[in-house]
């Protein structure tokens, strides 16, 4: 830290005094154009433009997200609606959140709460989207089927309600309610992992 | 080259493509420095400098120039964040290092500019013999006693007690700033 006994006569306003200084040089460092910081990797500089790149392909969907809303299909289904709504390629924009290769889902779960939360998506969301589409791998009808047959597809003040009603009929006809209690309880473990201080 | 960061903040937030890539050329090598400076590896800290580029350039439409902070101090103060949860995730997670717990207390970027600004002001009060040294020693140089007496032609305790009276003053030019109270009054580092 390189502060050692700079200002060394140890009581409290003394040492966060002798922090403030180093943060407030760390900061000037941070933000000079003329203290350059030390060379990277042509690696690490290509690395850096793809991770904004897709930030920025996270803005755009983000964009279009807002106003298509939300759909009842799979994490996979909607992104991939998504990006060719917004003109944006998908892989890398997946590959920056730990999502790589060509398969669908099931995708890892930390890297699915990580990428959600950067597409604001709330949890009861994302569960959605990532229920709909285990569900369907397991045989379940589709939700949108269930929604048609039940007739409650506005669900009132809470729309979202209505397709997590329709989300445990359809596992509940083919016995999977416990396997979706643990999807939930899996993401929610996840999610709350990946909270970066929100 | 000089940058703009305040323009770069807001051409991201009208989603340049270029804004992007220079916001990543710009602040990928400082985050990773800063990351380094604070003991990750040289993966952890490539790792961490990639994700905080993706997360921090996605917000970049909520920085808000009128609260009155800095586009680079509001990166930074995310930047430290993600550090500190980080070390959170730890499976051996310690209480928070003194610079880190700072550094929470530090959640709003106009306070970290004042604070700055107060301590780069303070040093210029400095008599020019006494600013060599702190720049040394402690802003960015974090030069030994014996490098800084080989430089000055002194001995090194004499570099040692020159120093030692320089932060004194230091410490007397800023303990009655008012830019710098509530952090010395602010909870527990």
């Amino acid at each position: 830290m390189g502060m050692d006994g700079a200002l060394d006569t140890g009581s409290r306003e003394q040492q966060r005094l002798a922090l403030a200084i180093q943060i407030s040089d760390e900061l000037s460092r941070f933000e000079s154009d003329g203290i350059q910081p030390p060379a990277v990797t042509a690696a690490f500089r290509r690395r850096g433009r793809t991770a904004a790149g897709a930030a920025l392909a996270i803005a755009r969907i983000i964009v279009e997200r807002s106003r298509v809303g939300f759909l009842p299909l799979s994490l996979s289904h909607y992104l991939e609606e998504l990006s060719k709504s917004a003109q944006v390629e998908l892989r890398p924009l997946l590959a920056a959140s730990g999502i790589e290769g060509e398969g669908g889902e099931p995708w890892p779960l930390p890297a699915v709460a990580r990428l959600c939360r950067r597409l604001g998506l709330t949890f009861r969301e994302a569960f959605l989207h990532l229920g709909i589409g285990q569900a369907e791998s397991i045989g379940a009808r589709p939700v949108s089927m269930v929604m048609a047959r039940r007739r409650t597809a506005s669900g009132g003040s809470d729309p979202l309600a209505a397709y997590e009603a329709a989300l445990r009929e359809a596992v509940a006809e083919i016995d999977a309610t416990e396997k979706l209690q643990a999807w939930e309880a899996d993401l929610r473990s996840a999610y709350e992992e990946s909270g970066n201080g929100e | 080259m000089h940058t703009d960061l305040e323009a770069l903040a807001g051409r991201m937030a009208a989603m340049e493509e270029d804004a992007f890539r220079e916001f990543a050329d710009f602040f990928g090598p400082r985050l990773r420095a800063l990351f380094r400076s604070r003991g990750l590896s040289a993966a952890e800290a490539d790792d961490l400098a990639v994700t905080c580029i993706t997360d921090i350039a996605l917000k970049a439409n909520r920085y808000d120039p009128s609260r009155g902070g800095r586009f680079a101090a509001w990166v930074f103060t995310l930047a430290y964040r993600a550090l500190i949860d980080l070390w959170r995730r730890q499976p051996m997670s310690e209480p928070l290092p003194p610079e880190l717990a700072l550094a929470e207390s530090l959640d709003d970027p106009a306070e970290l500019v004042e604070l700055t600004d107060a301590v780069r002001e303070a040093v210029a009060k400095l008599p020019a013999s006494e600013q060599i040294l702190v720049r040394l020693r402690d802003l960015g140089g974090m030069v030994s006693y014996r490098e800084i007496a080989e430089r000055l032609g002194i001995q090194p305790s004499a570099a040692r007690v020159r120093h030692h009276r320089a932060l004194r003053r230091l410490r007397s030019l800023l303990e009655p700033d008012p830019r710098i109270q509530w952090l010395l009054q602010r909870g527990s580092a």
